[in-house]
């Protein structure tokens, strides 16, 4: 693949419009906000000690560890490969490291206790050429296992004192979260159904699911699911018509390539 | 191609900055306070976070809480995040967070008549375009123009000015298909401001 010229740097309409893009950059206020929100602020210690501000406050609570919308975010992802990037996370096994290992069967086995390995020499050789604590870090691994986060039903927050409603974290200031908090909610349940191997559940779920967000960003991932569960009650022939219809709809999306193991992985 | 043909193949970067991230690093399983990495990739990624949700039409005024919401996804995600593919994680949730942003708002406008004519009306004089936010305000509305796949390459190459390679890396794609899309997407963005000349 040879690299093309850019066009920003053509003397006409094109080019100027390109151009202007050159001073896109966040308000110094935002940068502020959105850290206080995280916690990572600079010189903040911790999750507890931000001041959150502004837009971002709402954020503070749900970025506690814990805390149900976002546990649910991390749940869903995890569970239904919302990103092209965590597409590879999900069709591994949890705790290796390995970018391609994509055995979707390997993957739904729920993880195990997490396998904490630590390579003193490694971390030794990788310290100074990351200079960072990323490196230290590839397993700030989150101890909880992987797929089976999430039992609860979605809008039955485990840690009452530190877990906002859903409807708060989604605030009329964000055309953001609301839907996407949503969707995220109802395609955890069905996760969720699944693997408590209820997949009459599950199903009933994902029909919720499609009445509601017919054009739902997860539909994909609803999609998968459904596939899933339609397997799970024996009814292969439904499940195949299903992904060659979502194979193709969508033969490049993240989740083809689970779709395709998961009907190949099902008997004939 | 003569350039590294991944990001984890670049030489390790002596400073964090915007464009240096954490490159070839062994796999490593030690715990640690993950609110340290998260605090790293905040400070290495959130204006690259920022602007490319601007750029994959996240409206102004919503872009902060669409930045936050892709950090706090990573947040919760951070133990399976590779080391060095920290801003591809990103800029795919970023998409993803985009996509919902763009529908939302669209949803809130329908009841306009069509918001894009209504924003930009499509006859750029000369002086028009000398004002920068004019121009910037142009661009919007061309970009709009693209499916958000094609959008989000033009955007890497174009305004990012990522080699095709690393943007292969970042969004996981083929190094053809990346190519295929730029190509495309370059077509559309020219016909789209070859339309708006012609309305002047």
């Amino acid at each position: 693949v040879s690299e093309l010229p850019r066009l920003n740097n053509e003397d006409d309409l094109a080019g100027a419009l390109l151009r202007s893009a050159a001073d896109d950059a966040p308000p110094t206020r935002s940068r502020a906000a959105v850290a206080a929100a995280l916690g990572v602020s600079a010189g903040a210690a911790g999750l507890g000690s931000a001041h959150a501000t502004g837009a971002a406050t709402k954020a503070t609570v749900a970025s506690k560890l814990g805390t149900s919308l976002a546990l649910k975010v991390g749940a869903v992802v995890v569970a239904v490969g919302t990103t092209v990037a965590v597409h590879h996370v999900i069709v591994k096994p949890p705790r290796t490291a390995e970018p391609h290992a994509a055995d979707v069967r390997t993957a739904r086995v729920p993880a195990a206790t997490p396998i904490v390995t630590i390579d003193a020499a490694a971390a030794r050789q990788a310290e100074p050429i990351a200079k960072e604590p990323v490196v230290r870090q590839e397993v700030a691994a989150s101890p909880r296992p992987t797929r089976a986060v999430h039992i609860a039903p979605a809008h039955a927050p485990t840690h009452a004192d530190d877990a906002p409603a859903p409807a708060e974290t989604s605030s009329a200031a964000t055309p953001v979260a609301p839907s996407l908090a949503d969707e995220l909610a109802l395609l955890d349940s069905a996760v969720s159904a699944l693997h408590r191997h209820d997949a009459a559940a599950a199903l009933a779920t994902l029909d919720a699911y499609d009445r509601r967000f017919p054009t739902g960003t997860l539909v994909p991932e609803a999609t998968a699911a459904r596939i899933e569960a339609t397997l799970a009650i024996g009814d292969s022939s439904r499940a195949r018509e299903l992904a060659a219809q979502f194979l193709a709809d969508h033969p490049n999306s993240p989740v083809a390539a689970r779709v395709r193991a998961l009907v190949a992985s099902s008997p004939p | 191609m003569a350039e590294p043909t991944t990001l984890l193949s670049k030489p390790a970067a002596s400073s964090v900055s915007e464009s240096s991230l954490p490159l070839v690093v062994p796999r490593l399983h030690v715990p640690v306070v993950a609110q340290d990495r998260l605090r790293v990739m905040f400070d290495t990624n959130f204006e690259f976070v920022w602007r490319s949700l601007r750029r994959l039409g996240v409206p102004s005024g919503a872009t902060d809480d669409a930045a936050q919401e892709v950090f706090l996804v990573a947040s919760k995600r951070l133990g399976d995040i590779q080391v060095g593919r920290e801003r591809s994680f990103l800029f795919a949730t970023a998409l993803r967070v985009a996509s919902n942003a763009r529908r939302a708002f669209a949803r809130r406008e329908s009841r306009h008549d069509d918001m894009l004519d209504r924003v930009v009306d499509p006859a750029p004089t000369p002086d028009q375009l000398a004002d920068r936010a004019r121009a910037r305000e142009l661009l919007d509305h061309v970009l709009a123009t693209l499916d958000l796949d094609l959008r989000a390459v033009f955007v890497l190459h174009e305004l990012e000015e990522m080699s095709m390679a690393d943007i292969a890396s970042t969004l996981e794609l083929a190094p053809g298909t990346v190519a295929s899309r730029l190509r495309r997407a370059r077509e559309l963005f020219r016909a789209e401001v070859a339309r708006l000349q012609e309305a002047t």
